[in-house]
């Protein structure tokens, strides 16, 4: 009687066990504080997701409705955690993460380190100033001749800045919070930044004004412009999956999730 | 691996190093230099005597004025982390500059970096030069009022050189500190070796050895420090007590 | 009358709830040796720094010449220069060497040139037998050498009068004598001189008047032969019966 109850028992667990792993993780990491592609907030609603190891933090934006997107159509449990920007790749390669969906451009540099999907997001470089500067009017690069400028630590925007005729680069900081300050404390004359970002800014912040550079912007690469997921160069199958996933989300779907994070980012 | 990482990163961006170290040492040396300068003064108010009988009523409040405010300086520059220092005298000196001047281009990290050290510093220093001063014999003041020295005359020359000299070694023990503290001041973009280490790390998406190669270099700095000021105890004590 | 030097009148003096000196009265004239002797507590150290207001009195007077000392308005830092104090533990300055210690006040006080302050400084450290060591680190004399040091330094601003407190007391044995002769040559010499204390061999070779105190008070006072052979109060004998008992 005891032999065949132990053999029961031991039968129930494997199937349990087979169970459990198609509970499968997908560990996704981003900055959570990128608006309008990824912030933290204390309210939870049906666009947020809690913050692994944080409770009472959730995380919303453009990167967490991918996130939450691509898990649903993978059928995997979606866990997400903050990394400051500068850790996410190392996150990455050292399997404490499995997708960077963090508003990354697929730079060559950064290929060198990891594998990129499709692009998931299309984007444009645009100039953040004071409320009261000169170059509200401004259209083209050459109106910002010799402007101080900054950008974020490790981005390609902070690449792009030294186009600028007579630029005064100066040193990058680490967070969006910093280089706001910087611009509002008149400390720098322009951040320069992605769309989406710089109007999340200038929404937050009455200090500060977004310009387009419609008549003569930067010098631009593909990659300079778009979004994409890192992973591992190793997850092949993963990237397979993922890029399968992003064929069935339209434009229109992006640009509409876009606008709605943007005026959830607002409120 | 690591080691051949290690020498690749130095040699591929050993420009990068070098710079943030220049910027690291500069801020502990003017800030421990300047901070000692500084404390000077405010050491000179806090070992005021008030004299209630000789001392005239606009004497003594201009006394208390001046230990008071000594004393605000102390408790805020001591009780504030320095990063949250840098942040607000940077920012705003910027728009201060700005809506007076017009012009703060002038107005450049390095500069409020070097100023906050700089005072930040000093209210250690106050602290511990006023410990020093206290530690001094009595006798010492005693004997110079009595041949007809002044207290001013007093401090300055007999009490103020050995409290200097005791303290030695406590000041140099600050500019250790300063050379580690300093890294907080990359917060507000200047270049020292710990803001140069996150670049390094951007471009090689290796977050661990240029950190290895930093603490390496933070550990030297300290560690031909931590010798001097050795040498600097030995000479004045003659040894330790453990043979005693 | 005018060569009293020294005339402290009704000084009273309490740390706290402690009345250290109860009223004393006391006359100090020119050349005259006065000697304060008595057991611990009994007032005679703080009585001795009130004399240049190292200790300040919380009333009475204290006439030097004819300056008060106890009126906020009297430059006490320049009186101070012509009364000398010799300290029990020397307090010599730990950052001079032994030279620089005589002519610090001699240049920063009396504004002196550095040659004349040397002169000077080198006839009283040779008074006092110190002459040798003139470029010594205080640090590495003797007791008894750091204390006629301390006398030189003090004598090297001419004061009219020395006090001396308990200037032997730290002394090893050996080193008394060498220290003790220097205060009796300085008293052959006509010094005027205050000194407390407990070598009373000395204060009876030395001394012209003996003031005893007990609790803040000057209990007894006269010559020494008075006081040593013939003492008048019950107090006095039994304190000197001590020093006698060997």
């Amino acid at each position: 009687m005891r032999k065949i109850l132990s053999l029961f028992a031991v039968l129930a667990s494997i199937v349990v066990l087979a169970a459990c792993s198609s509970d499968r993780v997908l560990v996704v990491g981003l900055e959570a504080a990128y608006a309008p592609f990824n912030w933290s907030t204390p309210t939870k609603t049906e666009f947020t997701h809690e913050l692994d190891g944080q409770p009472g933090v959730y995380v919303d934006g453009f990167d967490v409705q991918m996130a939450k997107e691509i898990a649903k159509q993978l059928d995997r449990r979606l866990v997400i955690k903050a990394i400051d920007w500068e850790g996410l790749i190392p996150a990455l390669n050292s399997n404490q993460i499995d997708l960077i969906i963090a508003g990354m451009s697929p730079t060559e540099e950064r290929k060198e380190n990891v594998a990129f999907s499709e692009e998931y997001y299309r984007s444009e470089v645009v100039m953040v100033v004071h409320a009261q500067s000169d170059y509200l009017d401004a259209t083209k690069l050459s109106d910002f001749s010799g402007v101080r400028a900054v950008a974020q630590t490790g981005t390609i925007y902070d690449d792009l800045i030294d186009q600028i005729p007579s630029v005064i680069h100066q040193e990058s900081l680490a967070t969006y919070s910093a280089l706001a300050t910087a611009v509002t404390s008149r400390s720098a004359d322009v951040l320069v930044a992605e769309l989406p970002v710089a109007q999340s800014l200038v929404a937050l912040n009455n200090q500060l004004r977004m310009v387009r550079l419609t008549d003569g912007g930067f010098d631009t690469l593909e990659e300079d412009v778009t979004v994409a997921i890192a992973l591992r160069k190793s997850d092949t199958t993963l990237l397979d999956e993922v890029n399968a996933v992003l064929a069935t989300i339209s434009i229109e779907t992006r640009n509409a999730w876009m606008a709605s994070a943007l005026e959830r980012q607002d409120a | 691996m690591i080691l051949t990482s290690i020498s690749d990163i130095i040699s591929k961006y050993h420009s990068f190093f070098t710079r943030g170290l220049l910027y690291t040492i500069l801020l502990a040396v003017l800030g421990t230099a300047g901070g000692f300068l500084l404390a000077l003064p405010f050491l000179g108010i806090k070992t005021t005597k008030i004299d209630p009988i000789r001392d005239s009523k606009v004497s003594i409040f201009i006394k208390k004025v001046g230990i008071g405010f000594t004393n605000v300086y102390t408790t805020f520059f001591r009780g504030t982390p320095m990063m949250v220092q840098a942040m607000i005298f940077y920012y705003g000196m910027s728009l201060v500059i700005h809506n007076v001047t017009g012009n703060n281009y002038w107005w450049k990290p390095i500069i409020a970096g070097i100023i906050v050290i700089i005072i930040n510093t000093s209210a250690y220093i106050i602290e511990i030069l006023r410990g020093a001063v206290n530690a001094i014999d009595p006798g010492q003041m005693e004997a110079a009022r009595s041949l007809g020295f002044s207290r001013k005359k007093a401090l300055y020359l007999i009490i103020y050189p050995q409290a200097i000299k005791n303290a030695l070694p406590s000041i140099g023990n600050e500019f250790i500190v300063n050379l580690k503290d300093s890294s907080v001041l990359s917060v507000i973009g200047i270049f020292d070796l710990f803001k140069a280490t996150g670049s390094v790390v951007s471009t090689t998406a290796d977050s661990v050895t240029p950190y290895i190669i930093t603490a390496i270099l933070y550990l030297t700095l300290t560690s031909i420090t931590a010798l001097l000021v050795k040498k600097l105890e030995s000479k004045r004590h003659g040894g330790e007590m453990k043979n005693v | 009358m005018s060569n009293v030097i020294l005339n402290i009148v009704n000084v009273r003096k309490s740390f706290g709830d402690h009345h250290v000196l109860k009223d004393i009265n006391l006359e100090v004239h020119k050349s005259e040796v006065v000697t304060l002797i008595g057991s611990s507590g009994s007032g005679k150290t703080t009585l001795l720094r009130c004399l240049n207001l190292l200790n300040e009195p919380d009333s009475g007077h204290i006439y030097f010449f004819e300056n008060d000392l106890m009126n906020p308005k009297t430059d006490l830092d320049k009186l101070r220069m012509s009364i000398g104090m010799v300290f029990q533990n020397f307090n010599l300055f730990n950052n001079k060497n032994v030279i620089d210690n005589c002519t610090l006040a001699l240049i920063k006080l009396k504004g002196m040139n550095k040659e004349a302050a040397e002169e000077k400084a080198m006839h009283y450290l040779a008074k006092v037998g110190m002459a040798n060591f003139a470029q010594a680190n205080v640090a590495r004399l003797s007791g008894g050498q750091k204390q006629r040091v301390a006398i030189a330094r003090a004598l090297c601003m001419e004061p009219e009068i020395m006090l001396f407190d308990e200037p032997t007391s730290a002394l090893d044995p050996e080193m008394v004598g060498e220290v003790l002769e220097v205060i009796q040559a300085l008293a052959k010499e006509g010094m005027t001189m205050v000194i407390v204390t407990h070598e009373m061999a000395f204060a009876k070779e030395v001394s012209d008047k003996i003031l005893f105190m007990e609790n803040g008070i000057i209990l007894e006072s006269g010559r020494p032969e008075e006081i040593f052979n013939r003492p008048k109060n019950e107090r006095t004998r039994l304190f000197l019966k001590r020093f006698t008992q060997n």
